[in-house]
């Protein structure tokens, strides 16, 4: 049981872990199980930086990191011409055609890690601006489906616990408030999102959200007219006040 | 449904709060926000929520917290089901959730 965690008149079963900041009231937790036996409901834990099992199946979420890993290259290299058209088309107008960033990591179960660097594919659509992070999933640093990467700035920005949830589950290449239709927003309503996903996320939703947004991405060009609309800069203004050098 | 009672603005008779049902509560707490003292959104009959339903309570908080000092949301006896998701995504500590 994580120091952080809050255990109230319930019994915590066998290799059961409870995550920083989970509250367990009036229940009995074995594994990812939550009986209440107040209200005579249960439910499995969503999310395994909640409440899960200590021991998991090794053997099969290695297999499933491994595919998903294997699976971005795939995608990487059927694609890779495509990518190389839009860069070219950058580089000839003498323009970047990548854009480093920097993403605070995830943090389940509260761990800290060093910052995650990705591209963006620049003068593109929405979609495409993502493809050299499919790189990221192969190296294991995001999934396919997870919350958005942020900036240290924004990561300072989440509130509440509610909002914090959003580093709570892994970075992903798309997220719930993409297939919402709430794309690189960092408002109330995508930090809702995120916080959902990060408390419900299953394999369903998940392959809901990819099939979602997968289907929108194939129907937009690779270049529109619209364009980086939406970026958010890359390096984060530095604010001086008066008098600092 | 919304219902005046005194200073509190309550609503009922929500079957899914997604981002439709979500809109109309913000707008109708915003138009009717100088004069209340507490919101009730009573979740009795609330089969479905999802993230944009639980966005629609978090700017609601948000509004209702900025509002004079603060004005008190209270989810009215959500379902099991709702009340676990409040919990897991740990909207409880933002709105008070009342069992009538």
């Amino acid at each position: 049981v994580d120091a952080k965690a809050t255990v109230v008149s319930s019994i915590i079963g066998p290799n059961t872990y409870v995550g920083p900041k989970t509250e367990i009231r009036y229940c009995i937790a074995a594994a990812r199980n939550l009986v209440n036996w107040r209200t005579s409901t249960s439910v499995v834990a969503p999310a395994r930086f909640l409440l899960s099992e200590l021991h998991k199946p090794q053997i099969a979420a290695a297999t499933a990191t491994l595919m998903a890993r294997l699976a971005a290259l795939f995608m990487m290299s059927l694609t890779l011409p495509i990518a190389t058209c839009i860069a070219l088309r950058s580089w000839l107008v003498g323009q970047p055609a990548f854009r480093l960033r920097k993403a605070v990591p995830a943090r389940p179960g509260g761990a800290t890690a060093r910052s995650i660097l990705y591209y963006e594919l620049l003068h593109t659509n929405r979609c495409w601006k993502r493809w050299p992070q499919l790189w990221n999933i192969f190296q294991g640093e995001f999934s396919w489906v997870g919350n958005r990467p942020l900036t240290a700035s924004q990561a300072n920005r989440l509130g509440s616990d509610f909002e914090k949830l959003w580093l709570e589950t892994s970075i992903g290449v798309v997220s719930l408030a993409d297939a919402e239709g709430c794309i690189d927003a960092f408002d109330d309503e995508a930090r809702a999102h995120a916080s959902f996903y990060a408390a419900k996320a299953s394999t369903s939703l998940r392959f809901s959200i990819l099939i979602r947004v997968l289907g929108a991405a194939l129907t937009t060009p690779p270049v529109s007219g619209r364009e980086e609309e939406f970026a958010i800069p890359v390096v984060e203004p530095v604010v001086k006040h008066q008098g600092e050098v | 449904m919304t219902v005046h009672q005194g200073d509190i603005l309550q609503f009922s008779d929500i079957s899914d709060l997604d981002a439709e049902s979500a809109e109309s509560l913000q707008d109708e707490v915003r138009s009717n926000l100088t004069h209340l003292k507490a919101i009730e959104i009573d979740l009795s009959k609330t089969e479905f929520l999802d993230s944009s339903g639980l966005g629609g309570l978090v700017s609601i908080q948000k509004m209702a917290s900025a509002h004079n000092g603060g004005v008190p949301v209270r989810v009215v006896n959500p379902k099991p089901s709702i009340q676990q998701l409040l919990e897991l995504t740990r909207l409880h500590r933002l709105v008070e959730i009342v069992k009538r």
